[in-house]
């Protein structure tokens, strides 16, 4: 299956440790990026996440497209 | 204290007993010399100095003498003698309170004077750098930009976008940094254009062959995120990565002139409503483009793009020359839940740097109204310093030029005005 791309908000007060990445690595997601200033990450999985069985989450959506505006 | 030279000298000698340094005196000035020693109330020492003789001061090692040629002073000083330094004898008064504070207002009024020489000067050198301009945008018109005192001097401004073509020769004395999030594709070189035209609209000054205003914070230093790629595609991730990066940079505006659409009833990405609002924390406000999917008035328009639909980011909607909202502009039709108009500017036929041939293109987008609205921001926070960015953006809305006859889901709080 093709990987999916998600962005997920980490909860308040979490920041990614080396802990949290592993954790993700044993559900089979890969934390691809981390956005420090925002506490945000970029996460890649094979199946649909659900947020409701993940640790350190608030809210995840999957990655989307943009483009201009003219 | 004023000062009043007299007939006396004061003589300044190398460390040696008195006896040495007055028979050094007698024998090289030909004076003769009393020890202060010897002074007393019979034994006064201007009664000593009127005889003709020195008084030599023996816990200071300083004599003082009357009446004698310099010259004679000058070879004991330059021969291997005794004498360090003399000087002419200095009278002091006392100070007088009123005359004091006499030399003082005379001393305010002549830096006032100066004060007054150096605005003139700068303010006729602002008047000289406007008469450089011979036209403006319809935009620039518009906004009234040539009577704003501001410049964005100071301010970061970041345009996330496709790149920026840095060898355009308009912003050849410009500080301008960039970084790509796009993999294998510089950010310097904007192949396709876009982030060239908003940054000049943003951050551009004048047209270096006719001298056409078309940008508004003409002194902000310039961030360039390139997070769209040379065919104009991005994705959350490339933007994310571009705003982490503004705002690691300490950007105060960063201008979006791209969107996702989005569905009527769809509600706002919480991603983005939570970077809107560590943005703002951070002293940032996010301005994006309200998106062109509508096609009025044949239909009934669509709604705000995202991330322009986050209530923490300014939504920007585009006007036409008559200050109507353009047709293709989007609306705030899910305002319940955040995806608003905020502020609407000019976006339509809109003239600004290019990366072609010729430098320059003529463009129509809420692509193009972003940057106006971001440029002003940028002025807005040169002016208040002390102010939040949320405290600048209620400022923008509150200042805005209220669009009688229009919509608020089409045009928000109106057009963004200028700073005067």
């Amino acid at each position: 299956m093709k990987k999916l791309i998600y962005i997920a908000m980490l909860k308040d007060g979490v920041i990614l440790t080396d802990e949290i990445e592993l954790y993700f690595r044993e559900q089979e997601i890969t934390v691809l990026n981390y956005y420090s200033n925002l506490g945000l990450i970029e996460l890649e999985a094979s199946e649909f996440l659900n947020i409701n069985n993940l640790k350190y989450i608030e809210a995840l959506e999957l990655e989307r497209s943009f483009t201009t505006e003219n | 204290m004023k000062n009043k030279n007299s007939n006396r000298y004061i003589l300044l000698h190398k460390a040696d007993s008195a006896q040495r340094v007055m028979n050094r005196i007698e024998k090289e000035l030909n004076i003769q010399c009393v020890s202060s020693s010897e002074l007393s109330s019979t034994v006064r020492a201007k009664s000593i100095l009127n005889a003709g003789s020195g008084v030599f001061f023996k816990n200071l090692g300083i004599t003082v003498v009357e009446n004698i040629e310099e010259e004679k002073l000058v070879d004991s000083l330059n021969s291997s003698s005794s004498l360090l330094h003399w000087e002419l004898e200095r009278k002091f008064y006392p100070v007088s309170e009123l005359e004091y504070l006499a030399n003082i207002k005379k001393s305010l009024l002549l830096l006032e004077q100066q004060v007054l020489e150096l605005e003139t000067s700068l303010f006729a050198k602002e008047e000289t750098l406007e008469k450089i301009v011979e036209q403006r945008t319809w935009g620039m018109d518009i906004l009234e930009v040539q009577k704003s005192k501001y410049s964005g001097a100071g301010i970061n401004i970041a345009i996330l976008d496709t790149g920026f073509y840095k060898n355009h020769p308009d912003f050849v004395d410009r500080t301008i940094e960039g970084k790509s999030f796009i993999d294998n594709q510089a950010w310097d070189l904007d192949v396709y254009g876009h982030g060239t035209h908003c940054t000049g609209t943003a951050a551009g000054y004048i047209s270096h062959d006719d001298k056409k205003r078309y940008g508004i914070a003409y002194e902000s230093n310039i961030f360039i995120g390139k997070v769209l790629s040379d065919s104009a595609v991005g994705s959350t991730s490339t933007i994310l990565d571009g705003i982490d990066w503004a705002l690691e940079k300490e950007c105060q505006v960063i201008s979006m002139s791209l969107g996702s659409t989005v569905g009527i009833g769809e509600k706002p990405s919480p991603i983005f409503e939570h970077v809107g609002r560590k943005a703002l924390e951070r002293g940032c406000l996010i301005v994006a483009a309200s998106g062109n999917d509508s096609l009025r008035p044949a239909t009934l328009p669509k709604p705000v793009s995202s991330p322009a639909n986050a209530e923490s980011i300014m939504a920007v909607a585009a006007l036409d020359k008559y200050l109507k909202v353009a047709n293709f502009s989007n609306a705030g039709l899910n305002a319940s839940d955040g995806g608003r108009i905020d502020l609407s500017a000019p976006g339509v036929d809109v003239f600004s740097s290019y990366s072609n041939a010729s430098h320059y293109k003529i463009l129509s987008g809420t692509s193009m109204a972003t940057p106006h609205v971001a440029g002003v921001a940028a002025l807005y926070f040169e002016a208040f310093p002390g102010l939040t960015a949320a405290e600048i953006w209620l400022k923008m809305e509150k200042n805005a030029l209220e669009l009688t006859g229009q919509r608020r889901r089409d045009i928000g709080s109106g057009m963004v005005k200028v700073l005067k």
